[in-house]
């Protein structure tokens, strides 16, 4: 096994918060590099490549939901993890709607913010595992590649980002069967004990606005009222929609 | 203290009484009437009567036969079971067995004996009667006449009790009407106080219907204009948290970023500048938890906080809690729950996660934790084997920033709000909490929470 050092963008306006948190994630061993706005954030992007985005809520120019909205549009798969200010707040949505990963609540502990980190940089290697044992999943015009890393509906690529992705592999390889909230935790996202199940359900419905045609009423990726989620095979009556009973 | 009683009883009540004294002084000014007139027609037939009975032996003695004198009083006319007396030269007849002059009172024989006629109320036998005496064939006899008054009083008597019965019925419709009254006239109150209940349980945009009634019209204004400057408050403080938030959490970010950095280095520093640096992070570490359960315990007050339920399984949760601590290991007991309970899992965990703390500061750790449920109710127990809690601080424990005997002797330096916020928590789910003994010689801290079993909830 290689060690290689992962780089960590930080969007923080801040200079104090960020400077801390550039300290403590070198201590971790990580590489971070900074930015302080919206359009630093941008820059920072294009000059060279990273391993993860930390988020600050709340940025001087644009905020941080829009900065994840905007690194998604450009089609940027990496983790990101927003920094929000309470842990019951819309922030929490919002930022997971706008395609975050993950989130941590200020003022974090060291320990769990590196912790969180070291899971997303898990993900990632993972997605491009090619043990991945099965090559291809299909299921009706839906096709997996989990050894590519691909999702296509009727031929078309879909766009997915890293944790969509495994999250929508881990339920189509276990297709038909219910998996609840927090194993979704445990196998996804690499948490056993500091998961909060808001994850999941954001990525569920981002993960719906993507492959379903109609993702208010999924065809795929079904809720199993008050236990978790199961990915089903569409049968042959549910292709055409006017063939209702 | 017994509650005094309400609106609606005190007004039953009233119109009852009223309704009652009114019916009731009816029937004694009827009752009285009627009692006088009957009695009065009753005494005129009777001395008529005798006045009739006496000219009529006037007339017949003087031509019959002492043999014939039983006959001829047979042949009077009497009313009812009445009896006669004939006194005729000092020898007395009577109509039937029984009667004799020695019952009659002797100021009415006297009287008779003196010429004059006499009329009284008598008990004979111990039985009402009316009592008239007449002279006869001027002074050599006297005629008495003894009229039982046993059907007049019978009579009265049903009266009486027709009477009262209706004074009762009387009483009784009136209080149904009372309280019919009172009802419609407190609809109003109801009304308010049940808007008012959705309200403080959230639903701040809810206003009073509005009403043509007059009456009622000025109630509701100011009830709703009350509520509406409380809704604007209350916004204001959630603005004014969610700032006041923000604005501490950023440099306690800073400062618990930079404080572990300096940590971590510390065998680089002088021994000096170790002791700081382990100073600062302790105490930078206290300030954190400290403001973290403030702004927690405020966001709560100002009721910001809403709950989110959803079903939980909290078998796995607690276990999943204490897991979670690797330096402690309790006894676990988890009953099956009869399924998934809807709960607001970020409380709950909260909840646990604090009580768990408590155990870990005060008592080193807990040494068994057991979840129970039955009928409609949802038990989690955490037991520790620490010096337990004294008989008088088992309520003050759960006030805010009470530092009791453990906190003083111990060396940790929780926020002193772990308590009081499971304790506000707990009560917004509609639980509770409370310390006793542990049967392991400390204290035992028992969650109680209503369990709403997710399946029913969805059917």
């Amino acid at each position: 096994m290689t060690t290689v050092v992962s780089t960590i963008l930080t969007v923080e306006d801040e200079r104090d918060v960020r400077i801390g948190i550039r300290l403590l994630l070198e201590d971790d061993g990580f590489e971070v590099s900074e930015a302080a706005t919206y359009a630093e954030a941008l820059d920072a992007m294009r000059r060279s490549p990273v391993d993860l985005v930390l988020v600050d809520v709340k940025l001087p120019d644009r905020n941080g939901f829009d900065l994840c909205r905007a690194l998604r549009q450009q089609g940027h798969r990496l983790p990101i993890i927003m920094l929000t200010a309470q842990v019951d707040s819309h922030d929490v949505v919002a930022g997971l709607e706008a395609g975050a990963d993950d989130y941590v609540t200020k003022p974090f502990v060291p320990k769990e913010l590196t912790a969180r980190i070291r899971a997303a940089l898990r993900r990632m290697e993972r997605v491009t595992d090619t043990a991945t044992p099965p090559t291809e999943l299909v299921f009706g015009d839906l096709v997996l590649r989990p050894g590519e890393g691909q999702v296509t509906r009727q031929g078309v690529p879909i766009d997915l980002t890293r944790i969509e992705f495994l999250l929508l592999v881990e339920l189509a390889q276990h297709a038909g069967l219910l998996l609840t909230r927090d194993q979704l935790l445990e196998r996804v996202w690499g948490y056993e004990r500091m998961g909060d199940s808001r994850l999941v359900d954001a990525h569920v419905s981002r993960l719906r606005a993507k492959i379903e045609e109609q993702p208010g009423e999924p065809r795929y990726l079904l809720t199993v009222r008050g236990l978790g989620y199961r990915f089903v095979r569409p049968g042959p009556g549910a292709e055409s929609p006017t063939d209702a009973p | 203290m017994k509650a005094p009683a309400g609106v609606r009883v005190r007004a039953t009540l009233v119109v009852a009484v009223a309704v009652l004294t009114a019916s009731a002084s009816m029937a004694l000014l009827t009752f009285g009437l009627t009692r006088t007139y009957l009695t009065g027609q009753r005494d005129q037939l009777a001395q008529r009567q005798a006045f009739l009975n006496a000219r009529l032996l006037e007339e017949v003695l003087p031509a019959t036969s002492t043999d014939q004198l039983p006959e001829v009083l047979a042949s009077l006319t009497r009313e009812g079971d009445s009896q006669v007396l004939l006194v005729l030269d000092g020898r007395s007849l009577g109509s039937s067995v029984g009667i004799s002059l020695d019952d009659l009172p002797d100021d009415v024989t006297a009287t008779v004996a003196g010429g004059d006629a006499a009329r009284r109320r008598i008990e004979l036998d111990d039985r009402p009667v009316e009592l008239v005496g007449v002279p006869l064939l001027d002074g050599r006899g006297a005629y008495y006449e003894v009229i039982p008054l046993t059907e007049l009083a019978r009579t009265l008597q049903t009266m009486v009790l027709s009477l009262a019965a209706s004074a009762v019925v009387g009483a009784v419709i009136g209080a149904a009407l009372g309280a019919t009254l009172a009802r419609r006239v407190l609809r109003p109150l109801r009304v308010t106080s049940a808007v008012a209940g959705r309200i403080s349980s959230g639903e701040l945009d809810l206003r009073l219907p509005p009403t043509s009634d007059p009456d009622v019209a000025p109630l509701y204004e100011s009830f709703n204009g009350m509520v509406d400057a409380l809704a604007t408050r209350i916004e204001r403080e959630q603005r004014f948290a969610a700032d006041v938030s923000h604005e501490l959490r950023t440099p306690l970010t800073a400062l618990v970023s930079s404080v572990t950095v300096l940590e971590r280095a510390s065998d680089q520093l002088p021994p000096r500048a170790q002791l700081a640096a382990e100073i600062l992070n302790d105490q930078v570490e206290h300030l954190r938890s400290l403001v973290l359960d403030l702004l927690e315990m405020s966001r709560m007050e100002s009721g910001v906080d809403t709950a989110h339920l959803e079903p939980v399984e909290v078998g796995p949760l607690v276990e999943r809690l204490v897991r979670s601590r690797p330096h402690c290991r309790p006894k676990l007991h988890i009953d099956d729950l009869p399924g998934p309970v809807l709960l607001d899992p970020r409380r709950i965990e909260r909840v646990i996660a604090n009580l768990l703390d408590n155990a870990d500061a005060y008592a080193g750790g807990a040494v068994a934790v057991t979840v129970t449920g039955c009928d409609q109710m949802m038990t989690v127990m955490v037991d520790d084997a620490g010096p337990g809690v004294a008989p008088g601080e088992r309520q003050a424990i759960f006030e805010r920033l009470h530092r009791g005997e453990a906190a003083r002797r111990s060396t940790h330096r929780g926020s002193g709000l772990g308590l009081a916020l499971a304790c506000e928590l707990l009560r917004l789910q509609g639980g509770s909490i409370e310390v006793g003994e542990s049967p392991a010689g400390g204290a035992r801290f028992v969650v109680k929470l209503p369990m709403r079993l997710a399946s029913a909830a969805s059917s």
